[in-house]
C-alpha cells in the first residue's frame, strides 16, 4: 500500500495524475441538483423521488475527479448544507430553477445566506439557472436581477469566485461550458 | 387454483403449489425456486388454540400430531407422515374415535397454537438505549414519547435505561433515592461483558434482584423523573465537529446486561439513534465533519474507511443477543446517515424493528413507536418473543435454506439440504423478535431419483414448528402442517403451471435478489434476474421460434415481467439518490414482509379518483395521471395524494368549500379517507405526502411509474392525459418487446 501510495503522490507532483475536487450542490427542492448529478456521473437523463438523505456520487471531466455531495432541497434539511462544506476547497454549486418565478425570492435569500457567510468568504460559486428546455425561463441577466446579484458580476475585479451558466440537463446545452467551469476551479484549488 | 386460501388460514404462500416427482425434473421445470413465504403469527379469525402441550413423533424427524397422520381404529397409534414411525398414544388421548377426535386431527385444522401450561411466565423485558447526543428539542420529543410508552407497557414488564454520547451511563433504575448511575468511557479498552462482571454478584445479577431492571408499575415515578431530567451531553461540540457518539459500547452494554441478567427470556433491547458512532468500537465516521460519512461510492470502491470493521463489530453484537434470545430494535431518526449501514445486521439476525423517520419529533417515528405499545387491540402488532421455527419435510423433500430476519440454529437434520439457499445447513432457525408481519422465506428441493416412481396418491408435506413466548410471557407451540400434490412426469405440462403463484414467485425472487446484495455487484444481479425471466417465459409461454408477433404469455404468468421490471427499478436494485443507509433500511423491509405488502414495496399500487363512479385501480404508468383526477399512490414506504392541474385550481379557488359543490368536496375526502386507513395499518408508519401535478413532490409519482410517456417518446395530443417524464429510462413496453425476443430467439 505504501508503495502505491508513494507512486499517487509522485505523480500528483509532477501533475500528472487526476486531479481531486470536491463539490455541495446546493438550492431550493426540485431546482435539478439530483438530475445533474445523474447526467454527470452515467451520462443518462432519469427522473428522480425528492432527496432525502445527502449522498454522493463522483464523475471526472477531463482530468478531474469531481466527488459531489447531493444534499436535499427541502427547507427542513437546508441545515445541513454547511456539514458539507467543511473548507474552502469544496466548490459550491447552486442551483436555481430558472422556471421557478414564484421561489425566486426564497433561493435568493439562501444565496445571499452562503455568500455572506464568513466561513465560505473564499470559496468557490457556481450559480446554476436550470431547466431551459422549457420555454419560459429567466435569461442569464434576468436571473442575476432576479437574485439581487448584480454587486457580483457586474464590477471589476469581482468581489467574489462566483460564475453563473444557465443549463439544461435535459438538452445538456450549457454543459460545456459547465464543466470547463468547474475543471478551470479544480485546477486553480489544486495550485 | 386459489393462492389465497392458504394464506388465509396457514399463512403460507408456495411459488409452485404442484412439485414435480424428481430432482431432475424440477431443475428443467421450475426456473422460479421451490419455495413458501411463512408468517408465523399470521393472524386468522379462526386459529384455533388448544391449552395442552404438542404431541411429537418419538422419530428423528421431531414432527408434531397433525390432520395428515394416519390412524385408524382401534385408535392405539398414529403413523407420522414424516419419518413413517409408528406412535403410541399416550393414555390421555385415549378414548379417540372415527367421530370423536382431539383438535389437531380435525381436517381443516392444518395451522394450530398450542399454549403451554407453564405456571412462570415471564412478560417481556424492555431495555431503552437512549442518544444524548442530540439537538435539545429532539431529545425532549424523544423523552416525552418513551414517557408516554411507560403508560402503555404492561405494568409488571420490567424496563431499563441505559443513555449514550461521550459516555454510556447505564441507570440503576432500583436505586431510588436520586438518579443512579454507571458510567462506561466511550472508548473503553475492555469488553462490556467484564465491566457487567464488576457491577454486582452472580447472585444479585438476575430479575429478582431489582436493580437494573426494574417492573415498569415499581419505577415508572422515578424513571419519568429521570426521562424529565436527561440533558444534552454535556461534552461540547465545536462547529466543525461531530457529536461524540460511542453507539458501538452502548450496545456491547446492553446487549451484556440483559445477557447477565435475563438470558433466555423474552427481551428487546430498543435503541434510540440520532446520528452517526463516532467512537470506540463500531465507529463509523470520524468525529471531524471535514470527513464525510461514506457513500455508495466509497463502499463499493472499498474507500470506507471504517465500515466494514464496524459491520463486523455490530454483528458480533448481534450474535451476542441472538444467542440469548433477545431482539435489537433500531429507531433511527435524523435527516442524515446514521450508520444503519453497517449496524443492518444486529437488527436483522435478531428479528428486531427497524423504523428510519426524519426526527424524533416527526410522525413517521411517533406513530411507528406508539403502535408497538398501542393497546388498541385492532391496530396492535401481536408479538413473539425468543422464537425458534423449525422445518419438517416429507420424504423427497428437503429445505435449502431460508431469507428473512433470523439466525441459524446449525440443526443439520436429514431434512436439510446439501444446496444452500439463504441461511441454510439448518433445519430450524432461531427468531428473538417476531410479530404478526415476520415473513420468512423458505427454499426447498426436490430430492427424488428419476427413475424412482413415486407410491400413488402420495404428497409432499411440510409443517413449520413455530414455539415463542407471546407478549403475556406464555409458552405457545404453532404448528402449521401444509400438503400439496406431486404431477406425474408425463402429466400436461397445464397440470404444473396451474399451481404457478406469481406473486409469491416474484416475492421470493426479491429475496433472493435482496440477499445477494450482500455479496454481489447491483448489476451482476439484474442480469441474473433477467436471465431468470427470459429462461421461464421462454419456457412457458406459447410462441413459433423466431416469430416475435406469435408470442402469447398464459394468464397464470402474465404479470410476473412487470414485476421484474418495477424490482429492477427499485430502490432495492438502484441506489442512486439514496444513501447506504436508506439502502439498507428499503431491503430491510421487503426481507420482513408478507407476500401482499412486498408486492407493494416492488411494484406500488395506483388508485384513481375521478367524478365518473367509485375509485379504481390504475396501471402504474404516465399515461395514468390526468389533470381532472386525483391519484392516491401506495409505495409502502410513502402514502402520496396527487392532485391533477385542474383539481388543484378549484381547490385553490376554494370550491370544496362552496355548498353547491358537495361533490367535489367529496372528491378530495376519499383518497384522504383511504389513505388514512393504510396509515392505520402500516409498520412502520410511512411518509405521508400530498401534492399537486407539476410540484417538486409530484417527483415522488413521476419516478415510480413506467415512463411510457417522456418528452421524446408518445407525447400525448391533449395536454390533459398523461404526464411527460424526462427520462431515458426504458419503459414496461419496450422492456416486454425485448423480452419477448429474447424468449423466442433460445
Amino acid at each position: 500500500m505504501f508503495f502505491f501510495d508513494w507512486i499517487s503522490w509522485l505523480l500528483n507532483w509532477f501533475g500528472l495524475a487526476n486531479l481531486k475536487a470536491n463539490i455541495a450542490i446546493l438550492g431550493l427542492g426540485n431546482a435539478g441538483k439530483t438530475t445533474l448529478l445523474h447526467r454527470f456521473s452515467t451520462e443518462r437523463l432519469s427522473a428522480h423521488p425528492p432527496t432525502l438523505r445527502p449522498n454522493s456520487h463522483s464523475f471526472s471531466i477531463g482530468n478531474v475527479n469531481f466527488n459531489a455531495h447531493d444534499l436535499g432541497g427541502q427547507q427542513n434539511m437546508r441545515y445541513l448544507w454547511r456539514n458539507y462544506i467543511p473548507d474552502n476547497k469544496t466548490i459550491i454549486i447552486f442551483m436555481v430553477d430558472s422556471t421557478d418565478f414564484n421561489s425566486i425570492g426564497e433561493s435568493k435569500s439562501e444565496i445571499h445566506d452562503l455568500l455572506q457567510d464568513q466561513n465560505l468568504e473564499n470559496s468557490h460559486f457556481l450559480i446554476l439557472g436550470s431547466k431551459i428546455d422549457v420555454k419560459s425561463h429567466y435569461s442569464k441577466e434576468q436571473l442575476i436581477q432576479a437574485l439581487d446579484l448584480q454587486p457580483y458580476f457586474y464590477q471589476n475585479p469581482q468581489p467574489k469566485n462566483i460564475n453563473m451558466v444557465m443549463i439544461s440537463s435535459v438538452t445538456k446545452e450549457g454543459f460545456a461550458e459547465m464543466g470547463k467551469i468547474l475543471r478551470d476551479t479544480a485546477e486553480s484549488l489544486n495550485k | 387454483m386459489d393462492f389465497y386460501k392458504g394464506e388465509e388460514t396457514d399463512g403460507v404462500r408456495f411459488s409452485w403449489n404442484r412439485w414435480p416427482t424428481s430432482r431432475v425434473e424440477a431443475t428443467r421445470k421450475l426456473l422460479v425456486p421451490l419455495g413458501a413465504m411463512y408468517t408465523p403469527l399470521h393472524q386468522s379469525p379462526e386459529l384455533t388454540k388448544v391449552p395442552y402441550p404438542p404431541l411429537r413423533c418419538k422419530g428423528l424427524c421431531n414432527a408434531i400430531l397433525n390432520p395428515y397422520c394416519s390412524i385408524a381404529a382401534p385408535f392405539k397409534t398414529w403413523v407420522c407422515p414424516f419419518c413413517l414411525q409408528h406412535n403410541q398414544f399416550p393414555n390421555h388421548y385415549s378414548g379417540i374415535s372415527d367421530v370423536h377426535k382431539p383438535a389437531e386431527l380435525y381436517p381443516n385444522l392444518t395451522t394450530i397454537e398450542y399454549e403451554l401450561p407453564t405456571n412462570d411466565t415471564a412478560l417481556p423485558i424492555y431495555l431503552f438505549v437512549v442518544d444524548i447526543g442530540l439537538p435539545d428539542d429532539e431529545l425532549r420529543a424523544l423523552t416525552d414519547s418513551l414517557t408516554m410508552s411507560l403508560s402503555l407497557i404492561p405494568e409488571n414488564a420490567y424496563v431499563g435505561l441505559i443513555t449514550f454520547g461521550s459516555m454510556v451511563q447505564l441507570y440503576e433504575l432500583g436505586f431510588t433515592a436520586c438518579p443512579k448511575s454507571y458510567v462506561f468511557r466511550g472508548n473503553a479498552p475492555f469488553k462490556a461483558t467484564t465491566l457487567i462482571d464488576k457491577l454486582g454478584s452472580a447472585e444479585s445479577m438476575n430479575l429478582m434482584s431489582k436493580k437494573f431492571l426494574v417492573p415498569a408499575n415499581e419505577c415508572e415515578f422515578h424513571l419519568t423523573s429521570i426521562l424529565e431530567e436527561i440533558q444534552k451531553d454535556p461534552c461540547r461540540v465545536s462547529s466543525d465537529k461531530r457529536p461524540l457518539r460511542c453507539t458501538g459500547m452502548a450496545f456491547s452494554v446492553a446487549v451484556s446486561l440483559l445477557q447477565a441478567i435475563a438470558p433466555n427470556t423474552g427481551a428487546r433491547i430498543m435503541s434510540f439513534i440520532g446520528g452517526p458512532a463516532t467512537q470506540g468500537p463500531g465507529i463509523v465516521v470520524g468525529e471531524e465533519l471535514k470527513e464525510p460519512i461514506r457513500s455508495h461510492n466509497d463502499i463499493q470502491k472499498g474507500k470506507a474507511k471504517y465500515s466494514s470493521k464496524a459491520y463486523q463489530y455490530y454483528k458480533s453484537i448481534g450474535e451476542q443477543a441472538v444467542s440469548s434470545g433477545h431482539a435489537i430494535d433500531i429507531f433511527s431518526c435524523s435527516l442524515d446517515q446514521v450508520g444503519l449501514y453497517e449496524m443492518r445486521e444486529m437488527v436483522k439476525l435478531t428479528g428486531g424493528f427497524m423504523v428510519l423517520a426524519d426526527a424524533f419529533s416527526h410522525p413517521m417515528f411517533q406513530q411507528s413507536f406508539q403502535k408497538i405499545f398501542t393497546r388498541d387491540t385492532d391496530a396492535s402488532l401481536k408479538l413473539g418473543y425468543n422464537a425458534e421455527i423449525q422445518v419438517v419435510t416429507s420424504m423427497y423433500l428437503k429445505v435449502c435454506g431460508a431469507i428473512g430476519h433470523m439466525s441459524s440454529k446449525g440443526a443439520k437434520t436429514s431434512c436439510v439440504s446439501e444446496n444452500e439457499i439463504g441461511i441454510g445447513g439448518t433445519s430450524s432457525w432461531k427468531i428473538c423478535g417476531l410479530d404478526q408481519n415476520s415473513t420468512f422465506a423458505f427454499y426447498f428441493e426436490i430430492a427424488n431419483q428419476h427413475n424412482n416412481q413415486m407410491p400413488p396418491d402420495s404428497s409432499g408435506l411440510i409443517q413449520f414448528i413455530t414455539s415463542y413466548q407471546n407478549a403475556a410471557g406464555k409458552q405457545i407451540v404453532r404448528v402449521t402442517t401444509v400438503k400439496r400434490d406431486w404431477v406425474d412426469n408425463n402429466a400436461p405440462i397445464q397440470h404444473l403451471t396451474q399451481g404457478f403463484d406469481q406473486e409469491t414467485s416474484a416475492v421470493l425472487m426479491a429475496r433472493l435478489a435482496i440477499f445477494k446484495t450482500e455479496n454481489e455487484e447491483l448489476q451482476d444481479i439484474t442480469r441474473w434476474l433477467d436471465k431468470m425471466l427470459i429462461k421461464l417465459v421462454s419456457r412457458y409461454a406459447d410462441y413459433k421460434k423466431e416469430d416475435i408477433r406469435s408470442f402469447n404469455l398464459s394468464e397464470n404468468f402474465s404479470i410476473y415481467p412487470t414485476f421484474m421490471f418495477h424490482l429492477r427499478r427499485s430502490n432495492f436494485l438502484q441506489v442512486f439518490n439514496n444513501s447506504p443507509d436508506e439502502s439498507s433500511f428499503y431491503r430491510f423491509m421487503l426481507n420482513r414482509e408478507n407476500v401482499s405488502n412486498s408486492l407493494v414495496m416492488i411494484q406500488p399500487t395506483l388508485e384513481k379518483y375521478t367524478f365518473n363512479g367509485p375509485p379504481r385501480p390504475e396501471v402504474l404508468s404516465a399515461s395514468s395521471i390526468s389533470n381532472d383526477s386525483i391519484l392516491l399512490l401506495d409505495t409502502f414506504f410513502h402514502v402520496l395524494i396527487f392532485s391533477g392541474e385542474t383539481i388543484a385550481q378549484w381547490r385553490k379557488a376554494g370550491y370544496d368549500k362552496d355548498p353547491n359543490y358537495q361533490n367535489f368536496r367529496d372528491l378530495l375526502i376519499a383518497p384522504k379517507q383511504d389513505a388514512a386507513a393504510i396509515l392505520k395499518e402500516r409498520f412502520p408508519y410511512p411518509r405521508y405526502i400530498e401534492c399537486d401535478q407539476h410540484s417538486g413532490e409530484a417527483r415522488f409519482l413521476l419516478a415510480t411509474i413506467d415512463p411510457n410517456i417522456t418528452h421524446t417518446n408518445n407525447i400525448p395530443q391533449d395536454p390533459s392525459k398523461g404526464e411527460i417524464v424526462f427520462t431515458e429510462d426504458v419503459n414496461l413496453h419496450v422492456f416486454l418487446e425485448h423480452l419477448k425476443k429474447f424468449a423466442v430467439q433460445s
